[in-house]
């Protein structure tokens, strides 16, 4: 039987897929912002892109979270049986270290402009200008900066290519359509 | 406050719907929470440009203050929102206020924080432009009601 909201063993539910694919398109375009909106000249277009990018990185530790909740609440359909130890192995794995990464980029985000001394800015400022710490800043900007985007390139690609892998090298749409809900079983 | 207001009857009407389907809290607060989240966001547009309207036909006065390391400016709080303004050369912002002249640009100055609170006071008494940020349309800024400045509170 399949619901419309809940997993099962062969399909994901609605909402599931809600944040699966809703978090994919922010995250990317959290990316693409985050690599165009530095290069910006200080001006009106700079500022809004930065809170673009502050405000939708909020939301998308925020649907996280939920998402976490969800996935700890309905069960996650199993693993096609076709496929390799290795590739459940790395499927597993893959899924993990991208919740770490979604969940590490906006927590990194907010930590490096909390002790810049900047306002955190979701819908309406959410905090008055604090005592700048430059130790810590270093710390998220490291993170934030060089540690977690190659992680979420390399993963995001890696879950990609299996995809494709998975629909036309091993002819199983199966994993394609169970998170865009045509296989019901 | 209608946005707030849509966004949360949004989210309790969806989540009544989960409930009632499911009898699941989990699940019902799931789709409450993600269905208020995503009604922010999406009201985020129409709430700057709301707010940032009616607090243009408010014309009383600001307190303002300074802060960051290089990201200083005025921050001008009212009851409904905070109106952050960057100053980009406050020897100019000084002049043109002494003049009388209303003064648009954007501001970015990267000096040691005590002289920026120096020069800060010296805004006092003296009226200034604020210019709203609306997001996310960068261009749908608008200026041109001006504020005089009562305080200068620095940043902790």
């Amino acid at each position: 039987m399949t619901s419309r909201i809940y997993n099962n063993e062969h399909q994901y539910g609605g909402l599931s897929r809600f944040y699966h694919w809703t978090m994919a398109i922010l995250f990317i375009g959290m990316m693409a912002c985050g690599l165009i909106m530095v290069t910006l000249d200080n001006g009106t277009v700079r500022d809004a892109t930065y809170m673009l990018h502050k405000t939708v990185g909020i939301t998308i530790l925020l649907l996280g979270i939920f998402r976490l909740v969800w996935i700890r609440h309905s069960k996650t359909p199993k693993p096609d049986e076709s496929l390799e130890t290795w590739e459940k192995l790395l499927a597993k794995w893959g899924h993990r270290v991208l919740y770490i990464v979604l969940l590490g980029m906006p927590i990194s985000g907010l930590g490096m402009v909390y002790f810049f001394g900047n306002v955190i800015e979701y819908i309406v400022p959410l905090n008055e200008v604090g005592e700048p710490s430059f130790p810590t800043v270093l710390v998220f900007a490291y993170l934030h900066k060089f540690i977690l985007p190659p992680a979420v390139y390399i993963v995001v690609t890696l879950h990609i290519i299996g995809v494709i892998k998975h629909v036309i090298v091993d002819k199983k749409p199966e994993t394609l359509t169970r998170m865009i809900g045509k296989i019901e079983r | 406050m209608w946005y707030v207001l849509l966004s949360i009857a949004l989210a309790v009407y969806l989540g009544f719907l989960t409930h009632k389907k499911y009898k699941d809290k989990t699940a019902t607060t799931c789709v409450s929470a993600s269905s208020l989240i995503m009604a922010g966001l999406l009201c985020y547009p129409i709430m700057g440009v709301t707010t940032g309207l009616s607090s243009a036909k408010d014309d009383g006065q600001f307190e303002g203050f300074i802060g960051g390391i290089n990201h200083e400016g005025l921050l001008f709080k009212t009851q409904e929102m905070e109106l952050y303004r960057k100053v980009e050369n406050w020897a100019e912002v000084l002049k043109s206020k002494e003049s009388g002249e209303d003064h648009k640009h954007e501001i970015r100055v990267s000096l040691a924080n005590e002289i920026i609170q120096e020069k800060a006071h010296g805004l006092i008494g003296k009226r200034v432009v604020v210019e709203y940020r609306y997001w996310p349309i960068p261009v749908l800024t608008q200026s041109g009601t001006s504020y005089e400045v009562t305080n200068i509170t620095l940043a902790p």
